[in-house]
């Protein structure tokens, strides 16, 4: 049974996000020991049941209503812990494929949309102001900002050297395994605790993970006005400070230093 | 170099694969424009680049002022934008000088500019009728426009898909077909046209449904290809390790 668990552990990204690397991976790990050996359940079909429950909770948040908050707050964590679940899997049964990849990309990307949309229209229906919705198209735009600067880099480089991403990649990795702490099931609490304060500051990236985190804390206390200003500026600034590294980086062609390429 | 002889060189850097709307509008138009100006040294692709962004911003302003009259003005210049937007890769091609940046920033301008012309289409429609329709919509066809461009990067890039590569032939149906692609050409079509028939909710109804139904049907094209391809090394290892 141990044995499991920690080849399950091994599963788990090295240099996860923010709030998935200390709760939604290992609760991903604890929920994969219970089913992962079960062949009915997929990692496609996970992925497939991840956006059902982020659409579920975009559609309680339109409904609205303190209850109906809390629950989608449980939902949207509950989504993103299944969206760590489904990588796991697929690597601990050594089934990882290009589809399931793809998969998992765009529904991540569409969830997110419709978290911010339907909280967008919740949080108008409370002030009456439409200035709120725009705080949800600028956020939603300068995230896809983020998001497009790190493929039109990597499109453009590509271009001109097709070694371009291996290139990188490598050494991104080298980079990495420098910067890694050796924490986890096998280490002592003091070198875990170190791990997790450290991880904080990766709150700032203002990802993915931080949104699930963003969501769900503005929904229980019912702060969704102040949410999405937090969102929009932190992707206003994201969007352009990604965007200047990247021309820069291209311009004065010097790759190595900047950002690894898929950093965004 | 004479007017005759830009012309014959511009013809020939021209890009092959050309959108419906670009093809019998824009590029003739700016080749015209490019002929007479293209040895002008104060002209150079990452002005015009600039030049374009600003007129789309511009065009926002418009719309956002919000009365008929530059409602209608906003679709003639963003028609001017298109034009120019039109130009500078062209122009850097006529030069030699296309480099990755100006490629870079050529396209994070686009990626820039569309959604800040959407918002003010929403905000203008949403004033007129004062209901909450113009405004979902709007937040969609941001959505559609940030991820369809999106979508085709990622596809290639990581699977090496290049989307509807059998409509990029000069063939008479295939430079019909390319209608229905509903890229950059027609979006700027569909905006200008809602803007001159002083109607904002039409063009975001227009982009919507168009947009949207090209995002299913490229979302579910890629989705079968991938499918279909064999699990391997490549773009999609490297990505997975890292998300």
């Amino acid at each position: 049974m141990n044995q499991k668990l920690e080849r399950l552990w091994e599963t788990k990204n090295k240099d996860d996000e923010w709030w998935s690397s200390f709760v939604s991976s290992p609760l991903a790990v604890l929920a994969n020991w219970l089913v992962v050996d079960l062949k009915c359940i997929t990692p496609n079909g996970i992925t497939l049941l991840s956006l059902l429950v982020a659409l579920a909770a975009s559609i309680l948040i339109v409904a609205g209503g303190q209850i109906k908050f809390c629950v989608a707050a449980l939902l949207i964590i509950a989504s993103h812990v299944l969206d760590c679940m489904d990588g796991q899997m697929a690597k601990y049964r050594g089934s990882t494929s290009r589809f399931g990849n793809y998969f998992d990309k765009v529904t991540d990307q569409i969830q997110i949309f419709f978290w911010f949309s339907a909280v967008a229209y919740a949080a108008y229906l409370q002030v009456r102001e439409i200035s709120v919705v725009f705080l949800a198209f600028t956020g939603v735009s300068f995230y896809s900002l983020r998001v497009y600067v790190k493929y039109v880099t990597i499109f453009i480089e590509v271009e001109h050297d097709a070694e371009y991403l291996e290139k990188s990649s490598a050494e991104a990795a080298s980079i990495k395994k420098t910067e890694a702490i050796q924490a986890g099931l096998g280490a002592g609490w003091q070198k875990n605790v170190i791990w997790f304060l450290r991880e904080q500051r990766k709150f700032l990236l203002f990802n993915e993970a931080v949104f699930v985190f963003m969501l769900a804390a503005a929904l229980v206390f019912n702060l969704l006005v102040p949410m999405l200003w937090i969102f929009a500026i932190s992707q206003v600034y994201y969007g352009t400070v990604r965007s200047w590294q990247r021309g820069r980086q291209i311009y004065l062609n010097q790759h190595e230093e900047l950002l690894k390429p898929m950093d965004k | 170099m004479g007017y005759q002889e830009r012309i014959q060189r511009l013809a020939e850097t021209s890009q092959p694969r050309q959108e419906w709307w670009s093809r019998v509008f824009a590029t003739p138009v700016a080749n015209m424009i490019l002929a007479m100006v293209a040895d002008c040294p104060r002209i150079t692709p990452n002005r015009l680049t600039f030049l374009s962004f600003f007129l789309a911003i511009a065009t926002s302003v418009l719309v956002f002022s919000g009365d008929s009259l530059s409602i209608i003005i906003a679709g003639m210049v963003l028609q001017v934008a298109y034009i120019v937007d039109c130009m500078d890769g062209q122009l850097a091609r006529y030069r030699k000088t296309a480099s990755k940046s100006g490629s870079f920033y050529d396209k994070w301008s686009d990626f820039v500019k569309f959604p800040f012309v959407l918002v003010a289409l929403a905000l203008a429609a949403f004033h007129r009728s004062n209901s909450v329709l113009p405004v979902v919509l709007g937040l969609v066809c941001v959505f559609l426009t940030v991820y369809l461009p999106y979508l085709k990067l990622f596809a290639d890039r990581e699977f090496g898909i290049r989307l509807w590569g059998g409509l990029s032939g000069g063939g008479f149906l295939q430079r019909n077909l390319r209608f229905f692609l509903f890229e950059e050409a027609q979006w700027y079509l569909l905006v200008s046209v809602s803007l001159l028939a002083n109607h904002p909710l039409s063009g975001l109804i227009l982009i919507a449904s168009t947009q949207g139904l090209v995002a299913i049907a490229r979302t579910w094209h890629v989705f079968r290809l991938v499918r279909i391809m064999p699990d391997g090394t490549g773009m999609s290892e490297i990505a997975q390790t890292e998300s």
